[in-house]
């Protein structure tokens, strides 16, 4: 199953939840709207990159954690709360690989790889998913958090741009170079 | 190599739930430790300032009795230049316990929810209020305000372009008013000017004098929803046939205007002088650079390219239009370390007629669809109107037959027309140039751009009224018609009639306002570019008029003529 996220939002919508998080910013007991609307959201995400369910509701625990003590500091740019926690989940990520604490996870389904099947106009054997399954575990951590964000998440560029920081334009732009990865790995192989 | 699990059991929501745990992360929060004061960033950033503001005050003292040179001065707080001339609020009566509409003679609408206000103290108002609105929409009108235009962001000056400007407050008993938490005015101010292309907006804060940035301008996504919600609410109900030929103006609409990001690139010879580089990069970001083969872009404004960062492997590259939509900007980051250039696309001697050739043949291609986008416009627009005048026509004709009641007619056929109205109007909606403002606290607001301070002419005035008698004034304001913004000099030279350092773009229309006392002298664009040499030093005769007993209306006459 894929983690699917409709993250849009009209700006009657932004500005609700904008005055939310201003209630959490003046108090700290009133993040818990927040928290609700999002736990399972932030979960899903996390888990579609780590082994285990236990490790997913550890690191979500702590993202959590690390938006409550940073609330003070978040600037309204626009976008959905949700890209500023996931931001927060994906450093918490990066840090829980690095120290061991939490193991990295290609995971995947038959819907999310006839999905990149697709974009490669590939066939759609056995034999070439595990093939496309093994490239996309060879990818860099950033290349592949791209690939699952737009193929199994199904996020709009927009989205992710919004998540890196980056450009509509950008995002396209990269992840043009690494569909270009995968083509290149799965011709050698 | 990362473990590769393929359908693995789901994780389902009764799950998830049964893990949150909100009081943990509460709890944690509480005793996670908070850093000493002496680590804290706010202290030592104060401590910074306090150091810094020390340091100017010395800087400002050793400076005393030297000539002061004239730099670009702006005002520090609201000082109308001239009081009595000051934009005068609008004044509305409203009952605060209904949700109401205010239609500004501008055209601007102010939507006001129920139960908005309260008092000091937290108390919702339940009395009439009193609700005082005025609006800048142009450069003489924000200039009248004296409302200061500068905005500093990054350690770096600019200056404001309006495109939009207002002041709203409420009262009651003669008591301002703020809003009751949750609630906000929507403000749907009409412009003059639509070409708003990197417009954020913008609250001024007058305890400190300053704006701040309050979000980008989505007027019109806004628009385009609201809009479209309203046609979808439309949908299955009577009057189809207006309802579509309502919506097929407003695609037309649409169509059009989107096609001004197909207008092509016109190319050009690339200066030998300057230096170029070649990159690739999504062509369907920028479709006016689509199809032009060896495209190369040259540094501008005097840049140039370090070897070691031409031979530097780059992780990453951002190419973005500049906002005067010629040049672009193009980033190139690695992981410590980024360099932009502002840049124009150009081509090789060799390239350049091919891509002239294909320029020709896709600007053909563009008027063709321009003339056949503004056709389709036209025959929408008339079909509209031939609609709903056969409706109301029909309608007036049923509505008399069936009729008795003359009072009943007549009440029946007006909210025909209303209704119909309100679905032209939002047809039209798109078409305006409207700027949406979702105010939750009273004050000033602004749609603009910040914009860099003109550098490219530098000189000194002397003037003169039209007798030949010398002229010194009080202030005098650069007025940049193109960009929209006025920069305030006042400084004189001590002992002298020279304001030195002026500086303008001469490729702009400038103009040049001047007060003294209640006299306001004018130099138009024609006369300054009349007078305009490559030389630092200008003399200026000025016609001045005594503003103190015109109109409101023949003062903006004499400021924009």
């Amino acid at each position: 199953m894929s983690a699917e996220f409709n993250n849009h939002q009209s700006p009657e919508q932004l500005q609700a939840e904008l005055a939310d998080i201003r209630r959490a910013q003046e108090n700290s007991a009133a993040f818990e709207i927040l928290y609700n609307r999002y736990f399972e959201m932030i979960v899903r995400f996390i888990y579609q990159r780590v082994d285990t369910k236990d490790e997913a509701f550890e690191i979500a625990q702590q993202v959590f954690l690390k938006a409550l003590l940073g609330i003070q500091k978040y600037t309204f740019k626009g976008v959905p709360f949700s890209a500023w926690l996931i931001r927060i989940a994906l450093n918490e990520m990066n840090m829980m690989f690095r120290s061991n604490k939490a193991k990295r996870a290609v995971n995947i389904d038959d819907t999310q790889l006839r999905y990149i099947a697709d974009e490669f106009d590939d066939g759609i054997t056995e034999e070439r998913h595990a093939m496309i399954a093994t490239a996309l575990a060879k990818l860099e951590e950033e290349d592949l958090m791209l690939i699952e964000m737009r193929f199994f998440e199904k996020r709009q560029f927009k989205e992710i741009a919004s998540v890196y920081n980056i450009t509509e334009a950008n995002a396209k732009a990269r992840l043009y170079r690494v569909i270009e990865k995968i083509k290149h790995i799965l011709k050698i192989k | 190599m990362k473990k590769i699990n393929k359908n693995r059991e789901p994780i389902t929501s009764e799950e998830i739930n049964q893990n949150k745990n909100f009081k943990s992360v509460l709890n944690s929060y509480y005793k996670f430790p908070k850093k000493p004061l002496y680590k804290s960033p706010k202290l030592f950033g104060a401590v910074m300032i306090i150091i810094a503001l020390a340091v100017l005050v010395v800087i400002e003292n050793i400076n005393d009795g030297e000539d002061k040179r004239n730099d670009v001065q702006h005002e520090n707080c609201i000082s109308p230049p001239v009081p009595s001339k000051d934009i005068e609020d609008s004044v509305y009566i409203i009952d605060p316990q209904n949700t109401d509409t205010l239609v500004h003679p501008s055209g601007t609408r102010i939507c006001i929810p129920a139960d908005a206000f309260v008092d000091s103290t937290g108390k919702i108002i339940t009395s009439e209020v009193k609700l005082t609105y005025r609006e800048f929409r142009n450069q003489s009108e924000a200039f009248l305000s004296g409302i200061p235009m500068r905005y500093d962001s990054a350690n770096t000056t600019t200056i404001f372009t309006t495109a939009g400007m207002f002041q709203i407050n409420a009262w009651s008993n003669q008591k301002q008013l703020t809003f009751q938490k949750n609630k906000s005015i929507q403000v749907l101010m009409s412009s003059d000017y639509n070409d708003r292309i990197g417009f954020n907006s913008y609250k001024f804060d007058e305890q400190h004098n300053k704006w701040s940035f309050t979000g980008n301008d989505s007027s019109s996504d806004y628009l385009q929803n609201k809009a479209e919600r309203f046609f979808d609410s439309y949908q299955g109900k009577e009057l189809p046939s207006l309802v579509k030929a309502a919506k097929r103006l407003v695609k037309s609409k649409q169509a059009l205007r989107s096609l001004v990001k197909e207008k092509p690139f016109q190319p050009r010879k690339l200066d030998s002088k300057k230096e170029t580089f070649k990159i690739d990069f999504d062509i369907q970001d920028f479709p006016e650079l689509a199809g032009f083969e060896n495209l190369l872009f040259e540094v501008q404004d005097g840049q140039s390219i370090k070897e070691k960062d031409a031979n530097r492997e780059w992780t990453n590259m951002k190419i973005k239009k500049s906002k005067n939509g010629l040049n672009y900007i193009v980033g190139f980051f690695g992981y410590y370390y980024g360099i932009s250039y502002k840049v124009l696309p150009v081509f090789a001697e060799k390239d350049f007629k091919s891509a002239y050739d294909l320029y020709e043949k896709k600007s053909k291609i563009y008027q063709d669809k321009v003339n056949q986008k503004a056709s389709e416009e036209a025959s929408a627009a008339s079909q509209l109107k031939a609609i709903r005048d056969s409706i109301v026509s029909f309608a007036k004709d049923k509505i008399m037959q069936d009729s008795i009641d003359a009072l009943d007619a007549k009440v029946r056929i007006e909210a025909i027309e209303e209704e119909q109205t309100q679905i032209i109007l939002h047809a039209q909606l798109l078409e305006q140039v409207t700027i949406v403002f979702q105010v939750e606290g009273f004050g000033i607001f602004n749609c603009d751009r910040p914009n860099i301070l003109p550098k490219q002419m530098n000189v000194n005035m002397t003037f003169a009224d039209s007798n030949g008698r010398d002229l010194v004034f009080d202030k005098i304001w650069l007025v940049d018609l193109d960009k929209r913004y006025t920069i305030i000099y006042y400084q004189y030279e001590a002992g002298s009639k020279i304001i030195r350092d002026i500086k303008f773009n001469p490729a702009h229309r400038n103009r040049i306002w001047a007060l003294k006392g209640q006299d306001l002298c004018v130099i138009s664009e024609q006369q300054l570019m009349s007078n305009f040499t490559r030389d630092s030093d200008y003399h200026l005769q000025m016609k001045c008029t005594d503003i103190s007993k015109l109109k409101q209306y023949e003062l903006a006459a004499l400021l924009q003529k």
